[in-house]
């Protein structure tokens, strides 16, 4: 099986596709997309059909890329239809492990946190971490203001 | 009820801080510039935190004093709770002064565009000092949100520039003032002339009621057993 890259406007969106991708899921492809790029490529079929990747095509090309990365069925396309099908409920008949998730959700920062697609009633719904008190050294001073100097010039700016 | 054992307020990291507001807190995150963050836990559980930062400059402006005299209770991020909120910002206060003895004025805002009215404020002994003019909101997803947060989706393509030109906007109520002297400072007084505390209405702008959990950004606190 060969990745090859090949125009944007190539690949043809499936018109009978029984994935809908809402807004809500497209939002979060993209994200992904911009933070990780394509990590695999979508699948197309003979005729040149997704039969998997059809949100990541779209989200792709609302983000205004220009080619994208593909790989080649040699299914027949009623196989290949059928192979889509099973691509999505494979993935969708997956459990999430919640302790191991949430280990893995509290090592992210920020950032990362933005792009995996989970929103706060989701998380909410794993166990609250055990957090513990830290130090007041881990606090800012609040009546005080940290000064800067200027590398090039000494001069002092308060923060 | 709950017993003095029961509860803890101490130093909390910035990752629990993070935790709590984006789960607990309506703005869904913590304030962008430095931060003091009280902690609170029930039973041994952790149950959200209490962020402190220093405010804006026109605020600083306001109170007519330098930065580094006043702090802005930037967010009360709790989830269910059996402590009353008014105890909680007492305890989380005499500690935030405690760290920064020179600390002279605590200021906090409700905002109205939440149907928040300050009743957690009114409780702590806070003085009302009126309500500023607030900007506009935009209809994103079914929900109102801030201009930020479509500056912010913009630029992660959540959505295009041209398209967040056209989305519904409306005004938002603005925030009403709380503020307090916790410290000491020779001859000073605020500055502003205090107002009778605002009413837990339904907010004229919003579809939130006025009486909806997360006042104040908390959930109110349950019914105590007898």
């Amino acid at each position: 099986m060969q990745t090859e890259t090949v125009p944007i406007d190539e690949p043809t969106p499936d018109p009978a596709n029984a994935r809908k991708h809402g807004e809500r899921n497209l939002s979060s492809i993209i994200d992904s997309l911009k933070a990780f790029g394509q990590q695999k490529p979508i699948v197309v079929d003979k005729r040149g059909i997704v039969v998997a990747g059809n949100g990541t095509l779209e989200a792709a090309k609302r983000l205004g890329w220009t080619e994208i990365a593909i790989v080649r069925s040699e299914l027949e396309p009623t196989q290949a239809t059928a192979f889509g099908i099973a691509d999505n409920r494979t993935a969708e008949l997956a459990e999430w492990d919640d302790e191991v998730l949430r280990s893995l959700l509290d090592s992210m920062d920020d950032e990362m946190m933005d792009v995996l697609a989970f929103d706060s009633k989701e998380i909410d719904a794993l166990v609250v971490p055990d957090f513990q008190p830290v130090s007041e050294d881990e606090q800012s001073k609040l009546d005080e203001s940290k000064a800067i100097i200027c590398p090039e010039c000494g001069h002092v700016f308060k923060e | 009820m709950s017993s003095r054992n029961d509860l803890r307020l101490d130093w909390c990291s910035s990752q629990a801080a993070t935790y709590a507001c984006r789960r607990w807190h309506y703005s869904g995150c913590m304030p962008r510039f430095k931060t003091s963050k009280v902690g609170v836990w029930e039973d041994g559980d952790f149950i959200g935190c209490l962020v402190f930062t220093n405010p804006m400059p026109p605020v600083v402006k306001k109170f007519k004093l330098n930065g580094t005299q006043i702090t802005e209770l930037a967010r009360v991020a709790l989830t269910d709770h059996r402590t009353p909120v008014s105890r909680i910002i007492a305890i989380a206060t005499k500690m935030i002064y405690k760290a920064n003895p020179g600390l002279v004025v605590l200021v906090s805002y409700a905002d109205s565009g939440q149907g928040h009215h300050g009743g957690i404020y009114q409780a702590s002994g806070f003085g009302y000092y009126g309500r500023n003019e607030g900007g506009r909101e935009l209809l994103w997803n079914g929900r109102f949100v801030h201009p930020r947060t479509i500056v912010s989706a913009i630029s992660t393509g959540k959505i295009r520039k041209e398209d967040a030109w056209s989305l519904p906007s409306r005004p938002t109520g603005g925030k009403h003032c709380y503020a307090k002297i916790i410290g000491c400072l020779d001859g000073y007084r605020i500055p502003c002339k205090t107002e009778p505390f605002p009413k837990r209405v339904r907010s004229e702008t919003s579809d939130t009621p006025g009486d909806q959990s997360g006042e104040g950004g908390a959930t109110p606190t349950r019914t105590l057993h007898p």
